[in-house]
């Protein structure tokens, strides 16, 4: 059996094809690493069938953005559609071949959306997003307001909301968005 | 023995309801981090004033210091508890996260450097001011310390009770040779139990996974029957589903489930209409 490799090279090649590149061939942490990364691989395009289906290649384009999070410390919690839209355009589209059109920032931002509701970390009931190609435009998500009320995630209008360059989120507590406070991404 | 399901969601949540009424399940678990936004005496008038809540939490990582996300979940659980009533607080060891990026998989402890999670266990354990069951890991991967072992340290030296999961041990057994049965033995095991479907990957068949989108194992329905023969009578069981939710499948395994223990002669008299 292969001598095991330190635990913090094993946790970072769960997150990183380089890291995980410099396992050794065949080994079983390599094969656990590979594992994660194809589980975040899921993860990221699994919610965005439409923009998936028009990328001529998902595989090295998955790994350039995972080192590009790496590097620039992105959390890839439920803002990781939002860092990958923020990827695809720093790359002026042309990294994933094709121009982004206004429906995929929707579907990037539904599916950030979507998985902010599985998101531990906020106890407000509602999250809206926005993006420059967007604005007055946002995609809002509500948790339900029951225990069996479902969470859902819509296309909605804020008049007099201005256009402004990069990704803006802002959460509501009580889901009214009567109040919102816009940070950038 | 109780048996019950695992709540994660609105979805999972009505299919329990159902369960309830069917008379399949004798308590549920909430996953705690999915409910944070509601009231828990909502969630209390939803599933009735009979049926108990156990607590199960995924993402506290209180091996990492955050006490801003500890306070959190201290919180949580303390309205939860005061709210709705808990049989118990469960929570996982593992890591989370790294280098301050979220895993994409929950990964195993290094088992040879074991006394910082003892002494994370223990502060964790007395903030929560109750017994803490903490779940055994799915191993992928052999360790030089085995885990049953590293589990005997913790619960001789903090009090803690084990969540032995069974189906883990069965995955770990699977992946790497060491025998599930052994703990049976391990002080803290006997009144916390969960269960579930685990699955080769896809792509790496003899990595097995603990993915919970699958018909529980005969194999550890049959591990089970030894785990609940010794159980205590107040213990609970948890067959647990986080994905291809399909109600008859999970019918299915709660009574094999039930079955088995039976077969162990610790049965609870089920709540049939």
């Amino acid at each position: 059996m292969t001598a095991r490799a330190p635990q913090s090279s094993r946790l970072d090649a769960c997150i990183s094809p380089t890291a995980r590149d410099a396992l050794a061939p065949g080994s079983r942490d390599r094969l656990i690493a590979q594992e994660s990364l194809r589980i975040r691989w899921h993860q990221l395009f699994d919610r965005i069938p439409l923009l998936s289906a028009r990328l001529p290649d998902t595989t090295d384009l998955y790994e350039a953005f995972l080192e590009w999070a790496v590097a620039g410390h992105r959390r890839l919690d439920w803002r990781m559609h939002l860092h990958f839209l923020e990827f695809l355009e720093g790359r002026d589209g042309g990294g994933a071949g094709i121009p982004l059109r206004p429906q995929d920032h929707i579907e990037l931002l539904a599916a950030s959306a979507a998985r902010w509701f599985a998101s531990p970390e906020h106890r407000q009931r509602g999250l809206a997003l926005t993006t420059a190609a967007l604005a007055p435009k946002v995609v809002v998500a509500l948790k339900g307001n029951a225990p069996l009320e479902r969470g859902r995630v819509k296309l909605a209008q804020l008049p007099g909301l201005e256009p402004a360059p990069g990704i803006h989120w802002a959460l509501s507590g009580p889901g009214d968005f009567a109040v919102l406070t816009w940070s950038a991404l | 023995m109780q048996i019950g399901v695992n709540v994660t969601s609105p979805d999972t949540l009505e299919m329990a309801c159902e369960l309830r009424d069917s008379g399949h399940i004798d308590f549920v678990e909430v996953l705690i981090d999915g409910f944070a936004h509601l009231d828990p005496k909502e969630f209390r008038r939803t599933v009735g004033d009979d049926l108990p809540v156990g607590c199960h939490i995924m993402l506290s990582r209180f091996l990492d210091p955050d006490r801003e996300r500890l306070d959190h979940y201290l919180d949580l659980v303390n309205r939860w508890r005061a709210d709705c009533g808990l049989l118990y607080v469960s929570d996982h060891i593992a890591h989370f996260s790294h280098n301050g990026q979220p895993l994409p998989l929950a990964q195993e402890v290094d088992y040879a450097a074991w006394q910082p999670v003892v002494d994370s266990v223990r502060a964790w354990q007395e903030e929560l001011g109750t017994s803490l069951a903490v779940e055994n890991f799915p191993s992928q991967t052999p360790s030089d310390v085995p885990q049953a072992r590293a589990y005997a340290e913790l619960t001789a030296a903090t009090g803690c009770e084990v969540l032995m999961d069974v189906s883990n041990a069965m995955v770990a057994q699977l992946n790497t040779g060491q025998p599930a049965a052994a703990w049976a033995d391990v002080p803290g095991v006997g009144r916390r139990f969960h269960l579930a479907g685990y699955s080769p990957s896809p792509t790496a068949p003899s990595l097995i996974v603990d993915s919970h989108d699958a018909a529980v194992s005969d194999e550890t329905l049959d591990l089970l029957t030894l785990f609940a023969g010794r159980a205590a009578p107040d213990a609970t069981l948890v067959v647990e589903r986080d994905a291809n939710h399909d109600l008859d499948e999970w019918r299915t395994d709660l009574d094999r489930t039930r079955a088995a223990v039976v077969a162990a002669r610790r049965l609870h008299q089920p709540h049939r209409p």
